[in-house]
């Protein structure tokens, strides 16, 4: 409503209510011209309420089944906090509760979705949903514009089966989603989909930071990035490493999977792929139509899918963006961990592996060193404090001391400071039960080989060997390189 | 005994609040459900007071040119809206959708509910104005039209929670909106939206007409 | 709420005629109103585009000259008004006029407690007792117009490329501290002023005449012109200034007053 007088005002909002009105009766024609699928059954009575259970990515809460209409109380918090988007890397996200993704909704088909949505009093902006489940102006974001402090309600009815996107809308919206201000609401259709092993919930979206992919520090949000689609991280629900490794996805070999996939954005389009796995059946947009035997699936931004697989191998899948820069430069990776027993007839494994040579001898080759430039001791000292203590100091502790009889010391440690690989080594392998004595004490247990790059890998002993006492030179990268490739 | 009326206060303020917070955002017919979550009817006149606009002080003047404050307006079951009398469009069917309520009301309660009219313009709709307009509508002594300076404007427009912008050339962008107040002044009902909604509000005037 | 005519009638006798000097020079207008020291800066009168309409030429606006408070009005200050006018204690306001949160972050009716946020910026103050206190000191809550164009300057001995988006989204990407920063912590613009972002949001006396949600405000956020800086930054007081009534309170929102020249 802009620069009106009066008249003029009210009759541009009218246009929109009109125009709105006009989509709608439009979509309700759709549904009944189309004939595939019957007219929701809107009109059903509520019988009986209860609460949702809400869950947190990756997990998916259980679907209930139900024969009849309910009303779900649906609460939610908005809350703005700093958590870790990378390594040593933080950022103020906005959340729905807590987290990015927002929880997880599961509702059926024609029920009545009560919403709570509360700001917390500690936060800074107005905040409000748009769930893609509505059939309403602005998805309820007219309806639950909220302040700090305040809780709004607005309810709906879910006439519309399927997977959908919700996020905040309020302006500007793009920023509101970029700091990750999006979750998942899955309308169950009645009847329920066929039952499976194992869910997941997973939410790729992109971040705008000021600082390129792995500045350490508080990194605030970028404008001009954003607007340009050029994010620095592009992830899995909300941080790198947020589903792989230690937080990797599990099943067992056999299980029938159903991920239930969105795309928060704000602006990339997903090519969401499991790298080694086909999909039985995509959902795809999170619609109503199954698609068998699909590799990569596209999610839009704002939209969803289902996929469904089954596990007939074990090891670790890769579930990647497969505009494949994202996966590798911009942490666009998760990961599936199947445990079980290999069929060699589904997959062989590597059987042979012989030289190939056509047309003669290649010349072998030294490959070439790739450019490790030497960094001083201070910067590899800075660097390498955060990622101790992101990596490393829950175990060591921030002194080095370790724990008495547990956790061998670090600091004045003669087992790492006499070590002729200056400790590479014991990162790049980590230590599995095999005795060590620290300083006259004896010591068995497991140190976890960690997803380190040689760069880190390089700054994490500069600065444990010139913490606490200890005093060494600087570990440079291409040290590392070297011991990694012997 | 203050204990319980402090409750009482509290759980009106929490009931009113979250109504206003769906009458904000709301273009469609009202702030709060139909039946049974309006303020409760056995408070205390002295709680009500807590959510009563009569507590805004001020001199406004009506259209016969007399000095009044809001809290004259006590006693009666109030139909308010904000306007402004060279509006072309919105307001007049305003008006018209209040002539409507006014209309449709049982012979027994008309002198029990007084119709408002606030406007906008503290410039132009003078008293004298606001005569010419009350009677080019044929507005009868069921109206009060009221003009005030523009602080005391904004400062009404708050309580009643109607929006409102000066678009700089005379004419303002405002939230249409007919609110309806009980006896006490407290704001029961916002009907928000241009379309007459007659029978709610008959049905709400009747039921605080006899409470 | 009802004040002594009799106090109005003294404060606009005490003060002291403004003298329309040079632009910049502070008018000092210091009041016998307990600790209550607050320093009005002379605002020139000027043109200002506002965001909403950046869009369209024609609808620049003129704002008179006015006063504006230095800073934003302090937890002790606020304490003074409220020691003045009992009505304004926490247990004594209407709910017509503040909601329970009112003053949540004080100890007591007159009593702040905690020391560290006495020369913080008061909030979890309602637009009614915002407008109560400006009142109290013969003085009103500036227009969003006239916020809009004061809090427009730029920062003193900026950098020549320093953008003063930069502040405010840089308070943006920070959750809120436990203990607000005092006033005057942030930065001061050529006009003189302290804080008027990076530090609190602040009430305006119109912000209720922000209509944005009319159809073009969710869904086409973009649509208010150009996706630039200053536009982002703008939006989200908009958006804030939308979504508030003039009961709420909120941690984050302060105020301070201005006053008309005559």
């Amino acid at each position: 409503m802009k620069k009106s007088s009066s008249p003029k005002g009210i009759l541009q909002t009218t246009a929109v209510l009109l125009l709105a009105g006009f989509a709608m009766s439009l979509i309700t024609a759709c549904n009944q011209a189309g004939g595939t699928k019957p007219a929701p059954n809107d009109t059903a009575t509520v019988i009986g309420e209860y609460t949702a259970d809400l869950t947190h990515a990756p997990f998916v809460p259980v679907a209930r089944n139900y024969p009849k209409t309910e009303k779900v109380i649906v609460n939610i918090e908005v809350v703005e906090k700093v958590m870790k988007l990378s390594d040593g890397v933080t950022y103020t996200f906005w959340t729905f509760g807590g987290t990015v993704p927002g929880p997880f909704i599961r509702v059926q088909e024609g029920d009545e979705v009560e919403l709570h949505l509360s700001n917390n009093p500690n936060n800074k902006m107005p905040h409000n949903i748009d769930l893609h489940a509505v059939n309403g102006p602005g998805g309820g974001a007219e309806a639950t514009l909220t302040v700090p402090g305040h809780t709004s309600t607005f309810s709906f009815r879910v006439l519309n089966p399927g997977l959908y996107v919700y996020h905040c809308a309020t302006a500007p919206v793009g920023m509101h989603i970029a700091n990750g201000m999006y979750g998942l609401i899955q309308v169950e259709p009645r009847g329920g989909l066929p039952k499976v092993d194992k869910e997941f919930y997973l939410m790729q979206g992109e971040f705008y930071t000021k600082g390129k992919n792995g500045a350490p520090g508080l990194q605030p949000f970028d404008m001009d990035k954003a607007i340009k689609e050029q994010p620095e991280y592009v992830v899995f629900n909300g941080a790198v490493g947020a589903a792989s490794g230690n937080n990797a996805l599990r099943a067992n070999v056999g299980d029938h999977i159903r991920l239930y996939v969105g795309n928060g954005g704000p602006n990339l389009a997903s090519s969401f792929h499991v790298i080694g796995q086909i999909f039985d059946t995509v959902f795809q947009e999170g619609g109503s139509e199954a698609n068998h035997n699909v590799a990569t699936t596209l999610i839009p931004a704002g939209g969803a899918a289902i996929v469904e697989f089954t596990c007939k191998e074990p090891g670790t899948y890769s579930i990647v963006d497969h505009s494949i820069f994202r996966a590798f430069n911009q942490g666009a990776l998760a990961q599936l961990v199947v445990a079980g027993n290999a069929d060699k007839v589904v997959y062989s494994g590597k059987i042979s592996d012989e030289l190939y040579q056509p047309g003669g001898a290649v010349a072998t080759q030294e490959p070439a060193d790739p450019a490790a430039p030497d960094l001083p001791l201070a910067e590899r000292f800075k660097q390498g404090q955060q990622l101790f203590e992101m990596n490393c100091s829950s175990c060591h502790q921030s002194t080095g001391m370790g724990m008495p009889g547990a956790i061998p010391p670090l600091a004045k440690s003669d087992f790492l400071m006499k070590r002729s690989d200056e400790g590479i080594g014991i990162l790049l392998n980590g230590i599995n039960n095999e005795p060590i004595i620290v300083n006259g004490n004896h010591f068995q247990g497991v140190m976890p080989k960690l997803s380190l790059s040689d760069d880190q890998i390089a700054n994490i002993l500069t600065y444990v060997r010139n913490s606490w006492g200890n005093k060494s030179l600087v570990v440079q990268e291409k040290q590392v390189k070297k011991a990694r490739n012997q | 005994m203050k204990k319980i009326l402090t409750i009482g206060a509290i759980t009106i303020g929490m009931i009113a609040s979250s109504c206003h917070g769906k009458q904000l955002v709301t273009n469609h017919i009202s702030c709060c459900p139909p039946t049974g979550t309006t303020a409760p009817i056995t408070i205390a006149t002295t709680l009500q007071a807590q959510s009563s606009i009569y507590q805004l002080t001020g001199k406004w003047t009506d259209e016969h040119n007399q000095s009044l404050e809001l809290r004259d307006l006590k006693g009666k079951v109030r139909v308010i809206a904000m306007i402004f009398t060279h509006c072309t469009y919105a307001c007049p069917r305003l008006v018209q959708d209040m002539k409507a309520i006014a209309d449709s009301l049982p012979a027994a309660e008309k002198n029990k509910v007084g119709f408002v009219l606030v406007s906008f313009d503290a410039q132009r709709d003078d008293p004298a104005q606001l005569a010419r307009f009350a009677s080019q509508q044929g507005l009868d002594d069921h109206w009060t039209l009221l003009h005030g300076d523009p602080r005391q404007i904004r400062e009404l427009s708050m309580v009643l929670n109607v929006k409102y912008q000066d678009a700089g050339d005379n004419t303002y962008t405002h939230s249409n909106a007919i609110l309806i107040l009980d006896k006490q002044g407290s704001v029961i009902r916002s009907l928000e939206g241009l379309e007459a909604q007659t029978s709610v509000a008959d049905n709400e005037i009747n039921r605080l007409v006899n409470r | 709420m009802k004040l002594p005519a009799t106090s109005v009638f003294i404060l606009l006798f005490l003060l002291p005629p403004v003298r329309p000097q040079a632009q910049l020079e502070a008018a000092r207008s210091v009041r016998a109103h307990g600790q209550v020291n607050t320093e009005m800066i002379r605002i020139p009168a000027g043109k200002f585009q506002p965001f909403l309409l950046a869009a369209d030429q024609k609808h620049e606006r003129h704002v008179a000259a006015f006063l504006l408070g230095q800073h934003a009005v302090t937890n002790a200050e606020f304490l003074q008004f409220v020691k003045a006018n009992p009505q304004w204690r926490r247990s004594s306001v209407p709910r017509l006029f503040a909601d329970n949160n009112y003053l949540s972050q004080w100890a007591g009716d007159e009593n702040i407690g905690n020391a560290a946020i006495r020369r913080s910026p008061v909030t979890n103050i309602s637009w009614f007792a915002a407008n109560a206190y400006c009142k109290w000191l013969g003085k009103r809550l500036p227009s969003l117009d006239e916020w809009e164009y004061a809090a427009a300057a730029r920062p003193e001995n900026a950098d020549p490329g320093a953008d003063l988006s930069r502040i405010i989204l840089g308070w943006y990407d920070h959750p809120t501290p436990a203990i607000l920063p005092a006033v005057e912590s942030t930065y001061r613009n050529t006009l003189g002023l302290w804080d008027m972002h990076g530090l609190v949001w602040e009430w305006v006396d119109d912000f209720n005449s922000v209509m944005l949600q009319g159809g073009n405000f969710y869904c086409a956020a973009g649509s208010a012109g150009t996706a630039n800086k200053a536009d982002y930054a703008a939006y989200m007081r908009y958006a804030f200034r939308e979504s508030l009534q003039a009961t709420y309170t909120v941690g984050s929102l302060g105020f301070r007053c201005a006053q008309d020249i005559k």
